[in-house]
């Protein structure tokens, strides 16, 4: 099993980006497991034509309990063959959120279900807030971790802190394979690849700013399925072979900046 | 000299502070707490005790004072009054020039005895020309060759105090505070009676200031590479490093060990409790906060059971302990779902049957990230239920200022103390330990099988067993404990302590004959009339279990091993009672243990591979199935899993990336279930897994090695 968690800002693209990797993964015959890791509940939304998917948490509410709950009370096949999960969590403002990731990785682990699959991408919301989301980092579930960024100072600090995050417990096996950049606009494309050097990564890919995404998401289909031929397809399908190959690579700590640092950078005129 | 409005008189202050606290008197100790009097002037006063953390352990702490305080002799209700009103007291304070309520801590050593002592340490208590004592003003310090004077002057005399570094051999006059001694200089004692108020408050501020305090609350962050931030306590060191590794390994693999460290096998428990108990003799609320930020609520309806359950709490100054009577342990665990979504409707519903009752007093008290994260408002229900009791009082005590992390030895051993020891004990009723959580396919299995022969199993203790199971505990006859090293050694601390209880050991079921010589052992001792063959309990699942045991032959299963981690594989009782070595081969899979070096990078010693020859020559352990070979020194790891014939790799850190990457399958303890339907399950599911290839798909799926770096993967679209 390889795992590939997608990290970045809160509406960032990461759902996005995810669902499109998973169908490309699918379509290389990887049995695939998408886990959507945010309370909100919709990183695999489109990978199930919009179809309402039970979370592990209300699972968790329905049984009483998460103990020895059954794969099928929360585990969905969506287009493909791709397992569907979601966490989901509580409302905003009140519960523990983390304490639901926890949750939902102990439901998985005890349905043994990580044997089943290839390939467990990971959809995992915004900045690491606290604890409970860095549990795929702490407990070595993901191994490999992509962050979407934007070139936006909000979308970048994030990017600086999950490298800090990811550097923390390489120990265990956890390795950025690169940056995916997202909806960059012309004046922006510099900064990204800037953030890159600085954080000692790469760009994996640039994943242009396409009306057709929202055009996807509004028909609840990933745009590699509605245009499979379609440009942004292409740039994904890419991606997914640069990822497969980049597991077996050795990759280097990223190198996150300290919190001057990431300011100095901010403030640093466009090139 | 100083205009006179700058000057501050403490014994104002104190006056000030006795008002504040509806007292009429308030007076420096020199141990550092201050004793109030209440009461009309005509009856005797009543003198209530203010404890400051360098005298108490635990106690109250108070959202706007430092430290933590506790009062005594006086009803809870006024002590929970009183402490409010300190809180208030504490937030308007910064107005005086001398913080009678302020309490240094962490306050160890000091490193010399400059001319900087008082500024450094004591600024809170004394300021040079500023700080007057009765009639005398203090006016400086002096550092001379082995020891520090305090300058304290009057309009007729001056005096000082001599301070030096506490020694053994110091005279009795000298009054010891931590790591100083002090003493006074005066020519002429009776001259004044502002004096001993003077002796008092050095004392007073000393204690506050410098005494050894046994620090209530210490934050300690985990800071190791890989760990997590845990806030844990600990007195004894040996303690603290112990549970410092635990979580270190837990969350991160040394180099190239595929067995977890030793310690890390201890079943502890981690458990940051957070009490307060200040009821006269209605409820106290228990509340303890799991490792993982799960709540369980406790509630103990007499306070003494507090001080049992926890014996670090031992010393704390309960109010009339004398009247506490014998009581039961009342629980509320709010569960996993309640905590992730913040449902509080039970714990309100909790809360007002609590104070609904007579003259109860409820104290609540809680720390950690939970309650606030969770955003479930104690404080608020709490002043929504008790706002028209009237003889309810409620104190919300913001942060407490108990924490610890209690391994489970000790935990199960206050819980036991805690519950009722007048059960009579019944037949045919045994205990479970360490083998299986209630309601579990073992804990089912066993049961089903127990009550064929009339025997019932009454509680099942494992690490997260809920507090309910130890009341039940002791009506049991006898009880099975696994001889899981982990297991049986927490267990050892109550196994002295619980007298009349037959304890029995067995090796946990795993694999056929292991389960048959498990249930033969529980049939036999339990020395039923009914005979039933273990033969026949493992007789319907033999087909599907030779079925497996052909398909698991075709495959390998490699264990990576360094000297320091023989004696897992030779001693199952130190891998939680599995039988690895064995165990593998009966399931027909091939062994091959693979020697690791001692460290990366040094020659190979063969010491595992002579062990395992000597083990197999003197043991009856199945030994035809089994390869041990010895890597060459300077093979890094990675190479050594890639060159591997082996579809399944044994690791205590799954999912091990190491063996994922080499498209190896990770096998973990939990693969190896206990019972009989779980030996089938388990081989179902490792054969399953041997035979899934996973690596293989990935390769073709497209994994080509490539060296980062060398070529951009970017593409511009
Ligand atoms: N490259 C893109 N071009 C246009 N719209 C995009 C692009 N990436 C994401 N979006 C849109 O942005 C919104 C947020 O994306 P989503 O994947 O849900 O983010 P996240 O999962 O990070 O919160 C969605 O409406 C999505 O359709
Ligand atoms: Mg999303």
């Amino acid at each position: 099993m390889q795992s590939i968690a997608v990290y970045g800002k809160g509406g960032g693209g990461k759902s996005t980006i995810a669902s499109n990797l998973s169908v490309h993964f699918a379509r290389r015959k990887l049995r695939t497991l998408q886990i959507g890791c945010d309370p909100k509940h919709d990183s695999t939304r489109s990978l199930v034509a919009g179809k309402r998917v039970t979370t592990v948490v209300e699972a968790i509410g329905a049984k009483g309990s998460g103990d020895s709950l059954p794969r099928e009370d929360f585990l969905i096949e969506g287009m493909d063959g791709i397992g569907c999960i979601e966490a989901g969590g509580p409302e905003s403002g009140v519960g523990c959120a983390g304490l639901g990731i926890v949750a939902t990785f102990r439901v998985i682990k005890q349905a043994n279900l990580l044997d089943d699959y290839d390939l467990v991408v990971m959809d995992v919301l915004g900045d690491v807030v606290c604890g409970g989301f860095a549990m795929p980092l702490t407990r070595g579930l993901a191994g490999n971790t992509i962050i979407v960024v934007s070139d936006t100072p909000m979308s970048m600090y994030a990017a600086n802190n999950i490298c800090k995050a990811v550097r923390r417990y390489s120990r265990n096996g956890v390795r950025l394979l690169g940056l995916v950049a997202n909806g960059i606009r012309e004046e922006g494309r510099g900064r990204v690849d800037r953030l890159a050097e600085k954080l000692g990564t790469r760009v994996l890919a640039e994943v242009p700013y396409d009306p057709r995404i929202v055009l996807a998401e509004r028909r609840r289909t990933p745009i590699s399925v509605m245009e499979p031929d379609g440009s942004t397809s292409e740039v994904f399908e890419r991606l997914c072979g640069d990822i497969l190959s980049a597991c077996n690579d050795s990759i280097p700590d990223p190198t996150p900046m300290s919190d001057d640092e990431c300011d100095a950078f901010f403030d640093e005129e466009p090139p | 000299m100083k205009p006179s409005s700058q000057i501050v008189h403490v014994t104002d202050i104190f006056r000030g502070l006795a008002k504040d606290m509806w007292a009429f008197a308030a007076v420096p100790r020199s141990d550092g707490a201050i004793l109030f009097l209440y009461g009309e002037s005509s009856e005797p006063p009543r003198p209530v005790l203010l404890w400051s953390p360098g005298r108490i352990q635990g106690g109250l702490r108070v959202v706007g004072l430092e430290g933590s305080f506790a009062a005594r002799s006086m009803p809870a209700q006024q002590t929970a009054r009183l402490i409010r009103r300190l809180a208030m007291v504490g937030k308007n304070r910064s107005v005086r020039g001398v913080d009678v309520l302020y309490a240094r801590t962490g306050a160890r050593s000091i490193a010399e005895l400059s001319e900087s002592f008082v500024t450094e340490y004591l600024d809170k208590f004394f300021r040079e020309d500023v700080t007057m004592l009765g009639d005398y003003l203090f006016t400086g310090v002096e550092v001379r060759s082995d020891h520090l004077r305090m300058f304290f002057r009057s309009s007729e005399h001056l005096l000082s105090y001599e301070i030096r570094p506490s020694a053994d051999d110091i005279e009795a006059d000298w009054a010891k505070v931590g790591p100083v001694a002090f003493r006074c200089d005066r020519e002429e004692p009776e001259a004044n009676e502002g004096l001993d108020f003077l002796d008092r408050y050095m004392a007073f501020s000393f204690s506050r200031a410098l005494r050894d305090v046994p620090e209530v609350i210490v934050r300690r962050r985990q800071t190791s590479r890989g760990g997590v931030k845990l806030p844990s306590v600990m007195n004894n060191n040996d303690e603290e490093s112990l549970a410092e590794r635990l979580m270190a390994s837990e969350d991160e693999s040394p180099e190239d060990a595929f067995f977890l460290l030793p310690e890390a096998r201890i079943m502890a428990c981690h458990q940051q409790v957070s009490t307060i108990m200040e009821a006269d003799e209605g409820t106290a609320a228990l509340i303890e906060l799991g490792k993982d930020c799960s709540t369980h609520y406790g509630w103990l309806n007499s306070t003494s059971h507090c001080r049992h359950a926890y014996s670090r709490y031992e010393h704390l100054p309960f109010t009339m302990p004398e009247r506490f009577g014998e009581g039961r342990l009342e629980l509320f665990e709010p569960t996993e779902f309640e905590t992730i979504v913040g449902d509080e409707s039970n714990l309100r519903e909790r809360m007002q049957a609590l104070i609904s009752r007579d003259g109860i007093n409820v104290t609540v008290c809680f720390r950690t990230c939970h309650p606030r994260v969770c955003g479930v408002d104690h404080e608020g229900i709490l002043d929504a239920e008790t706002r028209h009791e009237s003889n309810t009082a409620t104190t919300i005590a913001v942060e407490s200022a108990m924490d610890a992390t209690t391994p489970m030895g000790s935990f199960w051993q206050g819980l036991f103390k805690a519950v009722r020891h007048d059960l009579s004990r019944r037949q045919r009723l045994v205990n479970f330990v360490g083998l299986g959580a209630e309601g579990s396919p073992m804990a089912r299995e066993a049961e089903a099988i127990l009550a064929r022969a009339g025997v019932e199993v009454n509680a099942f203790f494992v690490p997260s067993f809920r507090s309910q199971a130890a009341e039940r505990f002791l009506e049991a006859e006898c009880t099975f404990i696994s001889t899981a090293e982990m297991v049986a050694r927490e267990f050892s601390v109550l196994r002295d302590d619980l007298e009349g209880m037959q304890y029995i050991d067995v090796d946990p079921p795993r694999g056929p004959t292991g389960c048959m010589r498990f249930y033969s052992k529980l049939l036999e001792e339990c020395s039923t009339t009914c005979k039933i063959d273990p033969e026949s309990l493992w007789k319907p699942y033999e087909k599907e279990w030779q079925d497996l045991v052909r398909r698991a032959s075709r495959h390998e299963v490699a264990i990576l091993v360094r000297p320091e981690d023989v004696s897992m594989l030779l001693e199952p009782r130190l891998l939680y009672g599995i039988d690895l070595l064995n165990l593998l081969q009966e399931m027909g899979f091939r062994v091959l243990v693979i020697e690791l070096p001692r460290h990366r990078g040094e020659k190979p010693t063969h010491e595992v591979a002579a062990t395992l020859r000597r083990y197999l020559d003197e043991s009856k352990a199945i030994a035809d199935r089994l390869d041990v070979k010895v890597v060459p020194a300077d093979v890094p790891i990675n190479e050594v899993l890639d060159n591997l014939n082996a579809s399944l790799v044994f690791t205590e850190y799954p999912p091990d990336h190491r063996i994922m990457d080499a498209g190896k399958m990770c096998i973990d303890p939990t693969c190896f279930e206990m019972g009989l339907e779980g030996t089938l399950r388990s081989l179902t599911r490792l054969v399953r897994l041997a035979e899934s290839n996973h690596g293989g798909r990935l390769d073709r799926a497209g994994g080509q090695r490539s060296s980062f770096g060398k070529e951009s993967v970017r593409h511009d679209s």
